[in-house]
C-alpha cells in the first residue's frame, strides 16, 4: 500500500500538487470565517450551576454589559476635570450601543439632597460649577452621600468613574475604538483608564491578533534560519517551509470551517504548528538527501516515502493523541484547543508525506551533494556521556529520586485557577486599569448576589431589607471587598434625607408602606432603567453588587465561602441567595481544571503507554517509554508549585502537548537501542552508538521544538507565556531524561523485548526505523572505531 | 343670471377657502393642534403601565387634576390610588411667573416636603415619557416643516418635522428633531418619532382610542404608548373619565389638600 502511494506521487507529482493546492485554497477560505471567543461564561458547561445562575440573573436583571471610564488626577474637584467628566458623559452617548440614559457619572447621577427649602432631586452636577463655593458645595454633596462617596468618587477625591450600560449585541471593536478616541481626546493631565467587559473582550481580541501577527512571523523566521543552518540550500529551506505554511493554513482553515473559535489558548496554535510541522519536513528532506547520494530522483523519492511514512505516522499519532486527550476537560477553550491541535498535527503529517516528495520530483537532482556535517567534538562528548550513564547508575538513581521528591513537594503547593485579570502580564494597560480601579474605586469586578423573597413585594419588607443591610455591612468588613450596593442603601439614604438629613435615620424604616413610597419617590426621580439593575419588577428579587478590590483568586474563593456561610445562617428561611457574576465563572473553572488535569494526565499517559505497548509488543517497553516524560512532567509541575505559577488554562495544556511530543524521544532512543543491541549484543557499545546517533537526533529535535514553542514567551498573555516556556522546559527535561535515564534502566532491567532477539527479527524492519534520523553506515563505523579506541 | 353669479362667486370663494385650508403651513397645523389640546381645566384617571423588555410590568394608578389660569400658569396635582402601598402619595406643582414649584406628600411620613422641580428632559414619574413629551411645548421654540401628507392608520395626516429654533432650545431638549403625524380631521397627533442628538430614532409614541371627550368639542387619545427603541422598555398610559372645562376647584392645588392624602 505504501509502495502504491509512493508510486502515485512519483508518477503524478503535478497532479498531486495541484490537488493539494485546490484543497488548500478551499480549506484556506475557512480562515476568513474564524471568530474569536472572549466571553468566558461560554467556556463552562451549560449545565454548570453557576452558568445557570448567571443566565437567571440575565433574565431577571437584563443582559447588559458595562463600560467604565476611570479618571484620576490630584483632586477631581477642579473646574477642568469636572468639565471633562460632563463632556465624556455626554460623548459616551455617541458610542454605538451605549444606552444613552444609562450613563452614570457625577454629571448624570441623581442625588436626593436635603436643602433648607426642601428636597433637591437632580444630578449631582447639573452644570459644571464655576466658583470655589459651587465646587465646595459639590464636594460636600459627594462626601455626604454614602451611595457614591468611596464608590463613584474615591475617598481621597483623586479618582472618579463614569459607567455606561451597553446593550448586548454591540460591536465590540467599534465600542472599543470610540471609547479609546474619547480617552485620547481628554487624557492629560488626568489619567484615564477604560475598563469593563466590552473593553476587556476587545483587549483579548487585540492580544490574539497581536500574538498571531507578531509571533507567527517571528517563529517562521526562526525556523527559516533553522532550515538554512541544517540544509544550507534554497530547496532545503523552501521545502520544509512550504510544509509549515501549508499546515498552518490547513489548521486555521479547518478551524474556521468547523466553527471552532479563536481563544487566548488557541492563539498559541500557529506557533505550535510551526514547531510540529517544521520537524516533520526536516525528517523527510534529511532522508531524501541521504537516498539521492546513490539513487535516481524517482527512486530516492519513492524510498523516502516508503521509509519515512511509518516513523512519521508514529510520532504524529502520539503527538495528535496526546493533544486529543485535552478533550477530557470540560472547559471549552481547552477542549477545542486539544481537538484542533490534533487535527493540525495530522494535517502536517499528511502534508509532509506528500508535498516535499512531489516537489522533489519536479526539481533537478541537487548539484551539491548534501553531506551531513559531523562534529567529532560532539561525538566525543556523547561517548563520554554514554559511558557516564552506565558507570554511575547509583548517582543517577539517587539524583533522580531527589529531584522527584523535591518535585512532589512542589506539586503539593500548586495553586489552581486564575482570574481574568491575570491573563495579562504586569505593566499591560489592562493590568494598570485594574490596579487603578482596585486601589481607588473599590474595584472593577464584582460578585452579583440575588436575593429572592418568598413572593412578590417581599423585597419591600423591612425585616428582609434589614437582613440585606446587615449582610452588606458584614461583607464590607471582609478583606478584598471594595464596597457593596443594593436597594437597601437607597432606602436608607432617602430615609435620612426625608428626616432632615439626620444621620440617625440612615437606616431601614420599619414601615413597609414607607419603603414603598420611598421607592416610588426614587423611581419617579430617575429613568425607567435606573432601577432595573437592583430590584426586579415584582419586587421579589433584589441584587446586591459586591465590588472586589483584589485580582487574587484565592481571595475570591475565600470571600465566596465567607459570604455563603454568613448568608446561610443570617437570612430567613425561604429567602433564596444565589451568587453570580464573571468572578463566579472563573471560580467555577477551578473545579473543572483540577478534575480535568488529573483526568488528562492519566488519559495521556495511559494512551501513550498503550501505544508503546503495541509498538514494542512489550509491557516493559510501554513502561520504559513513559518514564522520562512522567518525571519531566513532575519536574514541571513541581517548579510551578515553587514559582507560584498557577495551574490554569495555559498551564493545563502543557501535559498533553509535552507528553505527546516528548514521548518521541524515548521511542527513538529505545528503537535505536534495540536495533544496535541486536547487532552488537553489547550494552556499552549499544549505549554509545545509540547516544551518538539517536541521541544526537533527539537533541536536535528537542531544540527545534523548543525553538518553536519558546516564541510563545513573547505572547501578550501570561497563560500563553507560561505555556511557552514550561512546555519548552518539559521538552528539554524529557529529552535529557531519555538520554540519562534510559541507558542505566535498560542495562539494569534488560527488558525481554530487547534481549530476546528471536522475537524481534521478523518485525524489526518497520518498527525499528522509528529512530528516523538514519545515520549512514560510515557514522556507525566511525563510532565503532571510537568505541574500540576507548576500550 | 344673478343667481348664477352668486353661485359662481360662492364656488370661487369656497374653492379659495378650500385651497386656503389645504395650504395650512406646518406652523398653522401645530397651532390647530395646540388649540385642540388647550383647556382651562381637566381631571382624569390615569393608569400607567411600565413594561420592561422582558414583558414584566409595573402598574400605577393616579388621578390627575390640572388647571390653567388667566396668566397661562399651570397647576397640576397627581394623586396616587394604587398600588395600595403608595395610595395617597401626592405631587403638586404650581407655576408662578415662569417659575415652577413642587411639593411631595408621602402618607407614611405624614409630611409635605417641597422638592426641586423637574427638567424638561427628566422622566415623567419614572416612565418612558419625559416632561417635554407630555407637556405642550412653546411653538416659538421650534421650526416646523410639512414633510408630506399621508394616510396613516386609516386617517389622513400631516407629517410635520420640528427642530429646535436656536442653541438654547437645543440644549434644553433631548431631541435633535421629531416627526409628528397630525390628523387632518381633528388635529390630534397620533404618532411621534423622536430622534436623539445622534439623529437616531430613539423613542416612538403612538396614540390610540381617539374620540371626543363627552360634553366638549375636544378630542383626546385615551391610550398612549411610548416605546424606547434603545432599551426595549415601554410605557402605556390609559386615560379614563376625562373631564374637561367643568371647573376643577382651586382647593385641589393647595398644600393643605395635598396633605389630606385623598
Amino acid at each position: 500500500m505504501l509502495k502504491q502511494f509512493a508510486k502515485l506521487i512519483v508518477n503524478f507529482p503535478k497532479a498531486t500538487l495541484t490537488a493539494v493546492m485546490v484543497l488548500t485554497l478551499y480549506i484556506g477560505f475557512g480562515i476568513g470565517k474564524l471568530e474569536t471567543r472572549n466571553n468566558y461564561d461560554s467556556d463552562l458547561p451549560k449545565n454548570d450551576p453557576i452558568i445557570i445562575t448567571n443566565d437567571r440573573f440575565k433574565k431577571v436583571f437584563g443582559d447588559k454589559d458595562v463600560v467604565m471610564i476611570g479618571i484620576r488626577t490630584a483632586d477631581i474637584f477642579n473646574r477642568q476635570t469636572l468639565q471633562k467628566i460632563a463632556l465624556i458623559s455626554e460623548e459616551l452617548k455617541n458610542v454605538k450601543g451605549i444606552i444613552e440614559d444609562q450613563i452614570f457619572s457625577l454629571s448624570t447621577l441623581n442625588n436626593i439632597k436635603g436643602r433648607d427649602w426642601g428636597l433637591e432631586v437632580g444630578p449631582f452636577m447639573e452644570f459644571v460649577p464655576k466658583t470655589i463655593d459651587e465646587i465646595n458645595q459639590l464636594r460636600n454633596d459627594v462626601q455626604s452621600n454614602d451611595l457614591i462617596y468611596g464608590k463613584l468618587v474615591s475617598k481621597d477625591f483623586s479618582s472618579t468613574v463614569i459607567t455606561a450600560n451597553i446593550e448586548r449585541g454591540f460591536d465590540q471593536a467599534t465600542v472599543y475604538n470610540q471609547v479609546q478616541e474619547i480617552v485620547k481626546k481628554y487624557e492629560g493631565p488626568e489619567q484615564i483608564y477604560p475598563n469593563g467587559e466590552p473593553i476587556m473582550q476587545q483587549e483579548i481580541d487585540l492580544g490574539i491578533q497581536r500574538d498571531v501577527s507578531i509571533l507567527l512571523p517571528f517563529a517562521l523566521i526562526l525556523v527559516l534560519i533553522g532550515f538554512l543552518i541544517s540544509f544550507r540550500s534554497i530547496r532545503g529551506v523552501l521545502l520544509p517551509f512550504s510544509v509549515v505554511i501549508l499546515s498552518i493554513i490547513w489548521t486555521m482553515g479547518i478551524m474556521g470551517h468547523i466553527g471552532l473559535k479563536m481563544t487566548v489558548v488557541s492563539s498559541a496554535l500557529p506557533m505550535v504548528m510551526v514547531a510540529v510541522a517544521s520537524s516533520y519536513g526536516i525528517h523527510v528532506l534529511h532522508r531524501y538527501y541521504e537516498e539521492i547520494l546513490h539513487k535516481s530522483i524517482a527512486e530516492a523519492v519513492s524510498e523516502t516515502i516508503i521509509t519515512m511514512t511509518p516513523p512519521l505516522l508514529m510520532t504524529g499519532i502520539t503527538s495528535a493523541a496526546g493533544s486529543a486527550t485535552l478533550a477530557v476537560f470540560k472547559i471549552m477553550s481547552i477542549r477545542e484547543f486539544g481537538i484542533i491541535t490534533a487535527i493540525g498535527i495530522l494535517s502536517a503529517l499528511f502534508l509532509s508525506t506528500i508535498v516535499p516528495p512531489a516537489l522533489l520530483m519536479l526539481l533537478k537532482k541537487p548539484s551539491k551533494k548534501y553531506k551531513k556535517a559531523k562534529k567529532p567534538m560532539g561525538n566525543r562528548l556523547m561517548t563520554s556521556f554514554a559511558l557516564l550513564t552506565l558507570r554511575k547508575p547509583g548517582f543517577i538513581t539517587a539524583t533522580t529520586l531527589v529531584i522527584i521528591a523535591i518535585s512532589i513537594v512542589g506539586i503539593t503547593r500548586i495553586q489552581i485557577g486564575s482570574d481574568f485579570t491575570n491573563m495579562f502580564p504586569d505593566g499591560h494597560r489592562v493590568k494598570q486599569s485594574f490596579n487603578m480601579f482596585n486601589e481607588y474605586l473599590g474595584g472593577a469586578r464584582y460578585f452579583n448576589i440575588m436575593i429572592t423573597g418568598k413572593e412578590p413585594d417581599t423585597i419591600t419588607d423591612p425585616a428582609l431589607l434589614m437582613q440585606i443591610d446587615d449582610f452588606q455591612r458584614y461583607v464590607e468588613g471582609l478583606e478584598g471587598v471594595g464596597y457593596t450596593n443594593s436597594f437597601a442603601d437607597i432606602i436608607k439614604r432617602i430615609n435620612r434625607v426625608m428626616n432632615n438629613d439626620d444621620v440617625k435615620y440612615e437606616s431601614i424604616p420599619n414601615s413597609q408602606a414607607l419603603i414603598s413610597q420611598y421607592l416610588l419617590l426614587y423611581s419617579m426621580s430617575g429613568d425607567p432603567g435606573d432601577f432595573e439593575d437592583i430590584v426586579d419588577y415584582d419586587y421579589q428579587r433584589a441584587k446586591i453588587r459586591v465590588m472586589i478590590q483584589t485580582s487574587k483568586q484565592d481571595a475570591h474563593k475565600r470571600l465566596y465561602r465567607d459570604m455563603l456561610s454568613y448568608a446561610k445562617t443570617h437570612f430567613d428561611s425561604g429567602v433564596e441567595i444565589e451568587f453570580g457574576g464573571s468572578i463566579m465563572s472563573w471560580l467555577a473553572q477551578v473545579r473543572y481544571i483540577a478534575i480535568g488535569e488529573i483526568q488528562n494526565i492519566i488519559t495521556a499517559i495511559v494512551i501513550i503507554f498503550l501505544f508503546c505497548l503495541v509498538v514494542f509488543r512489550s509491557l516493559s517497553g510501554g513502561l520504559l517509554n513513559i518514564v522520562p516524560l512522567s518525571i519531566a512532567s513532575m519536574i514541571t509541575f513541581g517548579l510551578m508549585g515553587y514559582l507560584e505559577i498557577r495551574l490554569e488554562m495555559g498551564t493545563a495544556i502543557i501535559t498533553a502537548i509535552a507528553v505527546g511530543v516528548g514521548v518521541d524521544f524515548a521511542i527513538h532512543f529505545i528503537s535505536r537501542y534495540r536495533e544496535e543491541f541486536q547487532k552488537t549484543g553489547d550494552v556499552e557499545k549499544t549505549t554509545v552508538i545509540t547516544l551518538n546517533t539517536a541521541g544526537e537526533a533527539i537533541i536536535l529535535d528537542m531544540f527545534s521544538n523548543v525553538l518553536g514553542f519558546s516564541v510563545l514567551i513573547f505572547s501578550g498573555f501570561t497563560p500563553v507565556q507560561n505555556f511557552g516556556w514550561l512546555v519548552s522546559l518539559t521538552m528539554i527535561t524529557s529529552g535529557f531524561g531519555s538520554l540519562v535515564l534510559l541507558p542505566p534502566l535498560l542495562a539494569f532491567f534488560k527488558p525481554g523485548f530487547i534481549w530476546k532477539k528471536q522475537n524481534i527479527a521478523a518485525r524489526s524492519n518497520t518498527v525499528l526505523s522509528i529512530g528516523e534520523e538514519p545515520v549512514s553506515v560510515n557514522v556507525n563505523e566511525e563510532s565503532n572505531k571510537k568505541m574500540m579506541e576507548l576500550e | 343670471m344673478k343667481r348664477f353669479t352668486i353661485l359662481l362667486t360662492t364656488a370661487v370663494i369656497l374653492s379659495l377657502g378650500f385651497s386656503f385650508g389645504k395650504s395650512l403651513t406646518a406652523r398653522e397645523i401645530m397651532e390647530q393642534n395646540e388649540q385642540m389640546m388647550n383647556t382651562r381645566d381637566e381631571r382624569s384617571d390615569l393608569t400607567m403601565k411600565l413594561i420592561n423588555k422582558r414583558g414584566k410590568e409595573r402598574k400605577r394608578q393616579v388621578v390627575l387634576y390640572s388647571k390653567t389660569d388667566n396668566q397661562n400658569n399651570d397647576k397640576t396635582l397627581i394623586r396616587f390610588q394604587a398600588p395600595a402601598d403608595v395610595k395617597g402619595v401626592g405631587l403638586l406643582s404650581i407655576e408662578e411667573g415662569g417659575q415652577k414649584n413642587q411639593w411631595l406628600y408621602l402618607p407614611a411620613l405624614k409630611r409635605v416636603r417641597r422638592i426641586s422641580s423637574s427638567e424638561k428632559t427628566d422622566s415623567f414619574m419614572g416612565s418612558d415619557f419625559s416632561y417635554e413629551d407630555i407637556e405642550q411645548n412653546d411653538l416659538n421654540n421650534y421650526k416646523y416643516s410639512l414633510l408630506r401628507e399621508e394616510n396613516f392608520d386609516g386617517v389622513m395626516c400631516y407629517v410635520i418635522r420640528s427642530i429646535p429654533v436656536d442653541e438654547q432650545v437645543k440644549q434644553e431638549t433631548a431631541y435633535s428633531k421629531s416627526d409628528v403625524w397630525v390628523r387632518k380631521d381633528n388635529y390630534i397627533s397620533i404618532k411621534v418619532n423622536f430622534y436623539n442628538k445622534k439623529a437616531d430614532l430613539i423613542k416612538i409614541m403612538n396614540s390610540n382610542d381617539i374620540r371626543p371627550v363627552e360634553g366638549t368639542d375636544k378630542w383626546r387619545a385615551h391610550f398612549i404608548e411610548m416605546q424606547n427603541v434603545n432599551t426595549g422598555h415601554r410605557t402605556e398610559l390609559l386615560y379614563k373619565n376625562i373631564i374637561i372645562n367643568q371647573g376643577v376647584a382651586d382647593k385641589y392645588f393647595t398644600q393643605r389638600y395635598l396633605e389630606r392624602g385623598r
